[in-house]
C-alpha cells in the first residue's frame, strides 16, 4: 500500500472531527474521499499533508510513518496535492509557480547560479516546467500572472505544479470546487488523462458526480467517521450513503 | 551647475550604500517578516573585523579586508539566525524586533567596550587621488564605494530575478507554508537570506571606513534608521524600489548639504518618508502583502 491511514482521530477541544477513520491507497489506484459538508474530509486531509497532528492512529506513506515529518520532506518524498481554495504565488507567473516544486531537485549551490555554472540544468528545469503546462493546457499562458487567468486554467497550473514534483501520490482537495460546468468537465478530462497515465491519485470531493467516473473505490465519511467504503456502483446504492449524503443532497 | 552634479555624484555615492544597508533590512523583512534591527549592527562589526584586518595585517590588501569585513559580519549574522530569528519566526512580529533590539544593543556596547565608545581611524588603504569625470571630482575611495555598492546591488537583484534559490525565497515571501509543500526548504532558505544580507553588509561597512576613514561603534544606528525609511518610502514590493529610493535618499541629502545646511541632512530622510507615506502608506512601489 503506497498510502495507509490507520485508526485516525484528531479533536479540537470536545468536538472529534476524524473518528478512527482507516483507509488505504494502492498503487496506480483512484481513491476519493467523499462526505457531506462538515463531514471532517478537510481535517482528514491536512492530518495526511502533515498540517495537523493526529491524537491517535498513523498515517504511513510508501511504508514510513508520516507523523511529526517536516512538510518540505513529504513534498520530496513523492507526495503532490492541490489546494481547495487555489494557493498559486500571486508574484510569480505560472512557469516559475511551477518551477518551485523543482527546487529541492535542483543540485546546483548558490554559487554554481550565480556564476551561471548551472546553465543545463537551469535549461531542462523551464523544458520540464513547459512540458507539464502544455499537457495541463495552459504552455500557452506560461508567462502570465495566477490573477490574469481564468478559474479553472488557475487550477490546471496548481496540478501541474503538483506534478513538478515528480509526486507518486497526487492528492486533490475539492478539484472542481467553485467552477462553472465547462471549467469543472475540463478538470475531470485531466483527472481521467492522469488516472490514464497511471497516477495514484486521491480526491477529495464534495460534489459525488465527479468522483463516480474517475474513481476506483469510495471512501464515505460523515460526522468524522467512515460510513462506507468501495467501488462506486457499490457507494451509489448503499443505503447508509443515500441517507447521510446523497438523500440531503437531492 | 557643477556644484548640482558634484552633489549628485557625491550623493550617488552614499545612496548606494544605504541601499546595501537597506535591501538587507527589506530581505528580511519580505521574506522572513522579521525586522532585524540587529541589521546594521552587523554591518558595524563588519566594519570592525576588517579594521583588524588592516591595521593588524597592513600588507593584505583591499581584498583581504573586506573579506575579513565579510566574515565578520556573516559570523554574526549566522548566529544570529540560529539562536535569535529561526527560534522566533513565524511567531508575533513584535518578538524577533525585540529579539533583535536586544542583540543590537549587545552589540553597540560590547563593541564599545572593546574598542571605546568614540571613533576610531580606519586606513584609507587605497591611493589618496581624486579622479576628474567631466565637472565632477570623485576620491578614488568613493569611486570604489560606489562600484562595489553597485556589484553587490546587481549581485542580489540577480539572485532574486534569476536563480532558483530566489524564485523559492519570492515565493517564500509570499506563503511558506505553500512553498514548504512543494519541497522548498524553509528554513534553509531563511538561513541563507541572513547569511547573505549580513555579508554583503559587511562588505559595505569596509567600504564605508575607508570612505570615511573613520569607524564606531555606533555608526549602525544612522544607517539602520536611514535603511528602514527607504524599506517604508519603497515598500518592499521590488527589492529594486528598494535600492532605487535610498540612492534618491542619498543625492537629496548630498543636495540638502551642498545648498542648504550640512545640520539639515540627516532629517531629510524623514521628511521625505512622511510626505511619501501621507500619500502612498504602501510605499511608492506598494507592499508585497496587498
Amino acid at each position: 500500500m503506497l498510502l495507509e491511514v490507520t485508526e485516525l482521530t484528531k479533536r479540537f477541544g470536545g468536538l472529534i472531527a476524524v473518528n478512527a477513520v482507516s483507509f488505504a491507497v494502492a498503487e496506480r489506484e483512484v481513491v476519493s474521499i467523499v462526505g457531506p459538508n462538515g463531514a471532517g474530509k478537510t481535517t482528514l486531509f491536512n492530518v495526511i499533508t502533515g498540517l495537523l497532528r493526529p491524537e491517535a492512529g498513523d498515517v504511513r506513506f510508501d511504508g514510513r510513518s508520516t507523523l511529526g515529518v517536516a512538510p518540505h520532506r513529504l513534498a520530496t518524498m513523492g507526495m503532490g496535492r492541490t489546494f481547495q481554495n487555489i494557493r498559486l504565488f500571486a508574484h510569480l507567473n505560472a512557469l516559475e509557480n511551477v518551477m518551485i516544486a523543482r527546487t529541492a531537485r535542483t543540485r546546483a549551490g548558490v554559487l554554481d547560479a550565480l556564476l551561471w555554472r548551472d546553465r543545463a540544468e537551469r535549461a531542462r528545469t523551464v523544458e520540464q516546467a513547459e512540458a507539464l503546462l502544455d499537457w495541463v493546457g495552459v504552455g500557452a499562458n506560461r508567462f502570465r500572472m495566477p490573477s490574469e487567468l481564468p478559474y479553472g486554467d488557475q487550477r490546471r497550473v496548481e496540478i501541474a505544479r503538483a506534478l513538478a514534483l515528480e509526486p507518486r501520490l497526487l492528492i486533490l482537495d475539492e478539484p472542481t470546487a467553485g467552477m462553472v460546468a465547462r471549467e469543472a468537465h475540463g478538470v475531470i478530462d485531466l483527472i481521467g488523462r492522469l488516472r490514464d497515465g497511471g497516477m495514484t491519485l486521491l480526491l477529495i470531493e464534495h460534489n459525488m458526480n465527479v468522483v463516480m467516473a474517475a474513481s476506483d473505490r469510495i471512501v464515505v465519511i460523515n460526522f468524522g467517521e467512515r460510513i462506507a467504503e468501495g467501488p462506486p456502483a457499490e457507494i451509489r446504492a448503499d443505503p447508509r450513503v443515500i441517507e447521510a449524503y446523497l438523500g440531503v443532497e437531492e | 551647475m557643477d556644484l548640482f552634479l558634484q552633489q549628485v555624484a557625491n550623493g550617488l555615492v552614499i545612496g548606494s550604500t544605504y541601499a546595501v544597508v537597506a535591501i538587507g533590512f527589506a530581505l528580511a523583512f519580505t521574506v522572513l517578516r522579521v525586522i532585524n534591527f540587529a541589521h546594521p549592527d552587523i554591518f558595524m562589526v563588519g566594519m570592525f573585523t576588517g579594521l583588524v584586518a588592516a591595521t593588524q595585517y597592513p600588507v593584505v590588501g583591499v581584498g583581504l579586508v573586506m573579506l575579513a569585513g565579510m566574515l565578520g559580519a556573516g559570523a554574526v549574522g549566522f548566529v544570529l539566525e540560529r539562536t535569535v530569528i529561526a527560534p522566533l519566526r513565524g511567531r508575533d512580529v513584535l518578538m524577533t524586533l525585540i529579539g533583535t533590539l536586544g542583540v543590537a544593543i549587545m552589540l553597540q556596547n560590547g563593541m564599545a567596550l572593546i574598542a571605546g565608545p568614540d571613533p576610531v581611524a580606519f586606513p584609507s588603504l587605497l591611493p589618496r587621488r581624486s579622479i576628474d569625470i567631466g565637472p565632477v571630482a570623485l576620491t578614488l575611495r568613493q569611486i570604489a564605494n560606489f562600484a562595489i555598492c553597485l556589484l553587490l546591488l546587481a549581485l542580489v537583484s540577480f539572485y532574486v530575478r534569476g536563480t532558483s534559490y530566489g524564485r523559492a525565497t519570492r515565493a517564500i515571501a509570499e506563503r511558506p507554508d505553500v512553498a514548504a509543500a512543494f519541497g522548498v526548504n524553509v528554513g534553509r532558505i531563511c538561513q541563507f537570506t541572513i547569511l547573505l544580507a549580513s555579508l554583503m553588509a559587511g562588505a559595505a561597512a569596509v567600504s564605508v571606513g575607508m570612505l570615511y576613514g573613520s569607524a564606531s561603534a555606533f555608526v549602525g544606528l544612522l544607517y539602520g534608521l536611514k535603511a528602514f525609511i527607504c524599506m517604508l518610502v519603497a515598500g518592499n514590493r521590488y527589492f529594486e524600489g528598494v535600492m532605487v529610493v535610498a540612492i534618491a535618499i542619498g543625492i537629496i541629502e548630498a543636495l540638502v548639504t551642498g545648498y542648504l545646511s550640512s545640520s539639515l541632512r540627516d532629517a531629510v530622510a524623514f521628511f521625505v518618508m512622511i510626505g511619501v507615506l501621507y500619500y502612498r502608506p504602501n510605499g511608492l512601489f506598494g507592499s508585497y502583502s496587498s
